[in-house]
C-alpha cells in the first residue's frame, strides 16, 4: 500500500476501507475495458463523415419533417434529443404503427451493424430506409432530391459539400414519389435514377457526419472508472450498492459476456427468447432476416455507391458468418442511457428495468424457438438486494446529454423545433 | 447443469493457452501438434497483440511436415465455443502466401469465454489432419 506520510487521517481511513474492499483484478480489467468511450471508429465508405459543413446539413435534415411524404414526420420525431434520441413508446409510431422498439442513436456510431437486425453495415445506409419505409417517414428518393434542391439553405450546403445537384425540376422525367419499387421510377431511364440516388445517398451520408457527432455524454461509472485508472478508486462516485452491482454485472451475473467494450454491448446478436410483444405476428427473423438484407441492398458498404468499397470494413461486412442460431437474434443494445430508454427489448417487453432483471434472474416466459437460441443464459436467482445492486449500477450509466446545439436544428436553416 | 458463469466473463488481454508451446517473442506467438504428431501448426497475428475479444485481426499460420517433404494439399481454420453452441460471426480469408504458410485475414472471436481453434490441414493424398487448441479470453 503506498500511503504517504503526510495523508490525513480521513484520506487513510478512506483508503483502508477501499482497500479492504480491494478490487479482484478482473473486475478492475472489466471496469477498465469498458470505458471511457472512444471516438467513434473511422467509417472510409463515407467520405464526408467527419467533414463540419456535412455535419450542419446532416443536422439540418435530421430535424427537418419535409423530408417524410406527410411533411410532419422528421427523424426526431422518434430520436427525440429529449429522450436521449429515443420516443419512450414501446414500438415507434410514425405514419403507422411500427413493429419494434425505437433504439437510442447516442453511440450509434460505434455499432458494427445497424438496426436491431443487422440489415445495414453503415450509417449513411441506414438513414436512408426510414425515410422510404411506409411505416416511418413514407418518402421517396426522388421527392427528397427535389425538396433539397428547391430548398435554398439546404441546397446551398449541398453543393458546398457534394460540388451540385441534379436539376430534378421536370416532373415527367422525375415524377413524384419515384423510389425503388414504383412504376414512376421503373419508367425513369437508368442515367436518372443513377442521378437521383447519388444526391439521396449523399444526404445519408450527412446525416452520418450529424449522429457521429451524438457520442454518450461522461456518466458516474466513466469517472469511476477514471479514478480506478488514476490509482485513486473513489467508491463514492458511483455509490456502494452500484459498486456492489457492477462486481455482479461483471463477475457472477455474467452479464459482460455480451454487454462489454465501451458501449455496453459486443455489436453482435444473440436470442434471448424474449417473449414477442404479439404472439400472432410472425417472428422476428432477427439476424438471419437481417443479413439476406443487407446482401441485397445496393447501399451496402461494399456496393457501388460506398466510398471504400474495398476497404477492411467494407470487407469485414460482406464475411460475416450466418449460422442458424442467428435466426431471432438481436443485436445486443447499449447499456449506455438505458435508464432513461425505457420501454426495453426490441419490441417494448418490458416497462422498467426491473421487469429486465427479473427476466435475466428467472428466464420466466423464455420462448426457445429452436435449438440453436442462446445457450448463454441461466437464471441467476439472485436475491432482491442483489438485483436492486445490479439496477443501481445500470443506471449510473446515464451520461450528460450532447451539447445544446447539437439537440436543436441548426440555425439558418429554417427548421423549427420538433 | 452446466453453469456457464463459473467462467470469469472479462475483457482484459490475458491469454490462457493449454496444451502448446510458445515458439517465439510476443505473446500469441504458439504452436500446436496435429493429433497425429504429422505436422506442426504454428501461428502468431500481426501485428503481434494479445487475444482481445471481438476485436478484428490477422494471423500467420506456418506449417511443418514432420514426416516429409510434400507441402499440405489445403488447410482451414475455425474456431467455436462448445459453452456457447456456436462459432465465429465473421468468415475467415484464408490466403495462401506460400508452400506451407497462410494468412488469415478477418479472425474474430467475438466474446469473452473458451473458443477452440481447429487447424485442418490436408495432405498430398487428400486426407485430413487435426489440430485443436483451447483459447481463453477475458
Ligand atoms: C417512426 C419512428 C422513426 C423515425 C421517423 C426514424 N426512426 Fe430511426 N429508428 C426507429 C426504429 C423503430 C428503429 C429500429 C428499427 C429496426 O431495427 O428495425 C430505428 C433505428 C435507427 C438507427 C439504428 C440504431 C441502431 O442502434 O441500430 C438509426 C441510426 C436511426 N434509426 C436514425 C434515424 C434517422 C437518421 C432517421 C431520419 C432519416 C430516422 N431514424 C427516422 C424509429 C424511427
Ligand atoms: C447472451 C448475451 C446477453 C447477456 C449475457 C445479457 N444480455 Fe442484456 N441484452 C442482450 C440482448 C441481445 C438484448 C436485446 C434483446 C431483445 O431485444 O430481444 C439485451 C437487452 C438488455 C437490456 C434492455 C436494453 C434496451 O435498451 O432495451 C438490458 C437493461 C440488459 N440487457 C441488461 C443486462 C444485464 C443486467 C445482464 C446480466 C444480468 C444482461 N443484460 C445479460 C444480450 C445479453
Amino acid at each position: 500500500m503506498k500511503y504517504t506520510t503526510t495523508a490525513s487521517l480521513a484520506a487513510t481511513l478512506l483508503a483502508m476501507q477501499a482497500s479492504a474492499s480491494a478490487m479482484p483484478p478482473p473486475i478492475k480489467r472489466a471496469a477498465l475495458s469498458a470505458s471511457p468511450v472512444p471516438q467513434p471508429p473511422e467509417n472510409p465508405t463515407n467520405r464526408v463523415a467527419d467533414d463540419p459543413a456535412a455535419q450542419q446539413l446532416g443536422q439540418a435534415l435530421f430535424f427537418d419533417p419535409n423530408l417524410s411524404s406527410t411533411r410532419d414526420v422528421s427523424c426526431a420525431t422518434c430520436h427525440d434529443p429529449a429522450r436521449a434520441f429515443g420516443d419512450g413508446k414501446a414500438v415507434a409510431e410514425g405514419l403507422q404503427t411500427g413493429t419494434v422498439n425505437t433504439p437510442t442513436i447516442l453511440g450509434t456510431a460505434h455499432h458494427r451493424w445497424l438496426f436491431l437486425d443487422g440489415r445495414a453495415d453503415t450509417l449513411w445506409s441506414q438513414a436512408l430506409g426510414p425515410i422510404e419505409n411506409d411505416l416511418e417517414m413514407g418518402g421517396a428518393r426522388t421527392d427528397v432530391v427535389r425538396y433539397v434542391a428547391s430548398t435554398p439553405h439546404l441546397a446551398r450546403a449541398f453543393t458546398e459539400v457534394f460540388g451540385s445537384l441534379p436539376d430534378v425540376s421536370d416532373e415527367a422525367r422525375f415524377p413524384e414519389g419515384a423510389r425503388p419499387g414504383t412504376p414512376q421510377w421503373d419508367a425513369m431511364t437508368e442515367q436518372d435514377r443513377a442521378a437521383v440516388t447519388r444526391s439521396f445517398v449523399n444526404l445519408g451520408k450527412s446525416i452520418e457526419a450529424y449522429e457521429r457527432l451524438l457520442q454518450p455524454g461522461e456518466s458516474d461509472f466513466d469517472r469511476w472508472v477514471a479514478s480506478i485508472r488514476n490509482e485513486a478508486r473513489d467508491d463514492s462516485i458511483l455509490g456502494e450498492a452500484a459498486v456492489r452491482g457492477f462486481t455482479l454485472f461483471a463477475g457472477d451475473a455474467g452479464c459482460m459476456r455480451c454487454h462489454f467494450g465501451p458501449m455496453l454491448s459486443d455489436l453482435e446478436f444473440h436470442d434471448l427468447g424474449i417473449p414477442p410483444r404479439d404472439p400472432a405476428a410472425p417472428p422476428m427473423q432477427g439476424r438471419g432476416g437481417g443479413y439476406s438484407k443487407l446482401r441485397a441492398s445496393e447501399f451496402r458498404a461494399d456496393g457501388p455507391w460506398s466510398d471504400a468499397a474495398e476497404s477492411s470494413k467494407a470487407r469485414r461486412a460482406a464475411a460475416a458468418r450466418i449460422g442458424p442460431e442467428h435466426w431471432g437474434a438481436i443485436r445486443t443494445p447499449t447499456l449506455r442511457n438505458v435508464a432513461h430508454t425505457a420501454p426495453y427489448m426490441h419490441a417494448g417487453q418490458f416497462a422498467t428495468l426491473s421487469e429486465v432483471l427479473q427476466f435475466y434472474n428467472t428466464l420466466d416466459g423464455q420462448v426457445r424457438r429452436h435449438s440453436h437460441a442462446e445457450a448463454v443464459l441461466v437464471p441467476l436467482n439472485l436475491s432482491d438486494a442483489q438485483l436492486a445492486d445490479l439496477e443501481t449500477f445500470v443506471r449510473t450509466l446515464s451520461g450528460d446529454p450532447p451539447a445544446d446545439a447539437l439537440r436543436h436544428p441548426p440555425e439558418g436553416f429554417g427548421i423549427s423545433e420538433p | 447443469m452446466q453453469s456457464t458463469h463459473a467462467v470469469p466473463p472479462l475483457l482484459a488481454a490475458t491469454l490462457l493457452i493449454s496444451g502448446c508451446v510458445s515458439t517465439g517473442p510476443g505473446t500469441t506467438h504458439r504452436s500446436t501438434m496435429t493429433e497425429d504428431g504429422r505436422y506442426r501448426i504454428n501461428w502468431h497475428i500481426t501485428p503481434d497483440a494479445p487475444l482481445t475479444p471481438n476485436e478484428y485481426f490477422e494471423m500467420i499460420v506456418t506449417i511443418e511436415n514432420r514426416q516429409g517433404d510434400a507441402p499440405p494439399q489445403e488447410f482451414r481454420f475455425d474456431a467455436t465455443m462448445p459453452a456457447h453452441r456456436h462459432g465465429m460471426n465473421t468468415l475467415v480469408t484464408a490466403t495462401r502466401t506460400g508452400e506451407t504458410s497462410w494468412r488469415l485475414q478477418d479472425v474474430n472471436l467475438h466474446m469473452p469465454g473458451e473458443w477452440v481453434m481447429t487447424f485442418d490441414v490436408t495432405d498430398e493424398r487428400g486426407v485430413m489432419h487435426r489440430a485443436s487448441e483451447t483459447v481463453t479470453l477475458e
